[in-house]
């Protein structure tokens, strides 16, 4: 009976072509996972935006700093200020019975000081808020 | 004669030795790999679950009104229930269908470490245990416990309180913040304001709101 071999330069082969099917499963899982990654990093960015916002706009007030219970981020601070509204004629009354249109502005930043993100909400608020 | 070939000890060791040194960087190879993809995947659903939670807040929890209803000895009740672990709230909806209303009724709580959302169309009498005919939604799974606080105003402060008796307050709260604490030790929190019942929003005439 004839016994067949796989030569030297087969094995060879064949070992490469598993190497490579191998390193294009974790190319391709490594890819996925980064961008997965990077989906929950932008969610958590806006989240973290939209949370100090809404205690923002609840409170009314741009001297008032947000409870730890509200946002529980260590590697995240924000910064609240009140500006101009952009959407206000230019003729119109910016104040009206103690009454005035206002920017609710927004900055989410890192640890280092770098802006994460940044937003403009117009509210109603009382003139002497500030 | 046929002669017939073994191996030497030092092949045998060495061979040994080679596979065992194949299979252990497989193993390590594969375990980080199932590691990796463990984690992904528990990130992806996550996010996904995430997704989802924003998007019954934000129609939920901002559209929420105070509607009332009258119970059986013909005493108006507020459609909102705010417990520590549950709440009910009334909400606005976009109309997709005249039949169905503008109105729509959420109820969230944990029921076997998943987060449940109820819907009905109709009024929930909560103080009647009206709870049957509604729609069951499972929101997130892997989810320990939940917590609920509720939002006021007293002498022109915000105040949080833990749970909203709905005897004492003739309004439903400024806001309301979620807080999900998750099996795996992570938790996250959700705050938002209800709909137009805010002092600024009412043009500084929101009622008091202690009975």
């Amino acid at each position: 009976m004839k016994k067949i071999f796989f030569t030297f330069i087969e094995v060879v082969i064949a070992v490469a072509i598993m190497a490579f099917a191998f390193t294009a499963i974790l190319a391709v899982s490594g890819t996925s996972a980064a961008k997965i990654a990077k989906a929950h990093q932008r969610w958590l960015i806006a989240h973290r935006t939209i949370q100090a916002l809404e205690y923002f706009l609840l409170v009314g007030n741009s001297s008032a700093t947000v409870p730890y219970f509200v946002f529980p981020y260590t590697d995240n601070r924000v910064e609240f200020s009140i500006v101009e509204p952009e959407t206000l004629p230019d003729n119109a009354e910016t104040v009206y019975m103690g009454w005035r249109l206002a920017g609710c502005k927004i900055k989410l930043l890192d640890n280092y000081g770098k802006e994460l993100s940044s937003v403009i909400v117009e509210k109603i608020l009382m003139e002497t808020d500030n | 004669m046929k002669i017939k070939k073994t191996f030497t000890l030092l092949e045998l060791i060495i061979s040994v030795m080679v596979m065992a040194m194949v299979i252990s960087t497989l193993s390590i190879g594969l375990n980080g790999i199932f590691s990796s993809w463990g984690k992904t995947a528990k990130l992806s659903y996550r996010t996904e679950r995430f997704i989802i939670i924003d998007r019954i807040l934000d129609s939920a929890f901002r559209n929420a009104i105070p509607f009332s209803w009258k119970d059986e000895n013909n005493r108006k009740r507020f459609i909102f229930l705010g417990d520590k672990e549950e709440v009910l709230v009334s909400y606005l909806k976009r109309i997709n269908n005249p039949q169905d209303g503008a109105l729509n009724f959420l109820r969230l709580k944990v029921e076997n470490n998943t987060l449940v959302a109820y819907y009905r169309k109709t009024p929930i009498l909560w103080w009647q245990n009206d709870y049957e005919n509604m729609t069951r939604e499972e929101v997130c799974s892997g989810v320990k416990r939940i917590s609920f606080l509720y939002a006021d105003i007293e002498n022109d402060q915000i105040i949080w309180l833990e749970d909203w008796d709905e005897e004492n307050f003739v309004n439903i709260p400024l806001a309301i913040q979620l807080k999900i604490e998750f099996e795996d030790g992570e938790s996250e929190v959700w705050l938002r304001r209800t709909a137009g019942s805010g002092r600024r929003e009412t043009w500084g005439l929101r009622r008091l709101n202690r009975r």
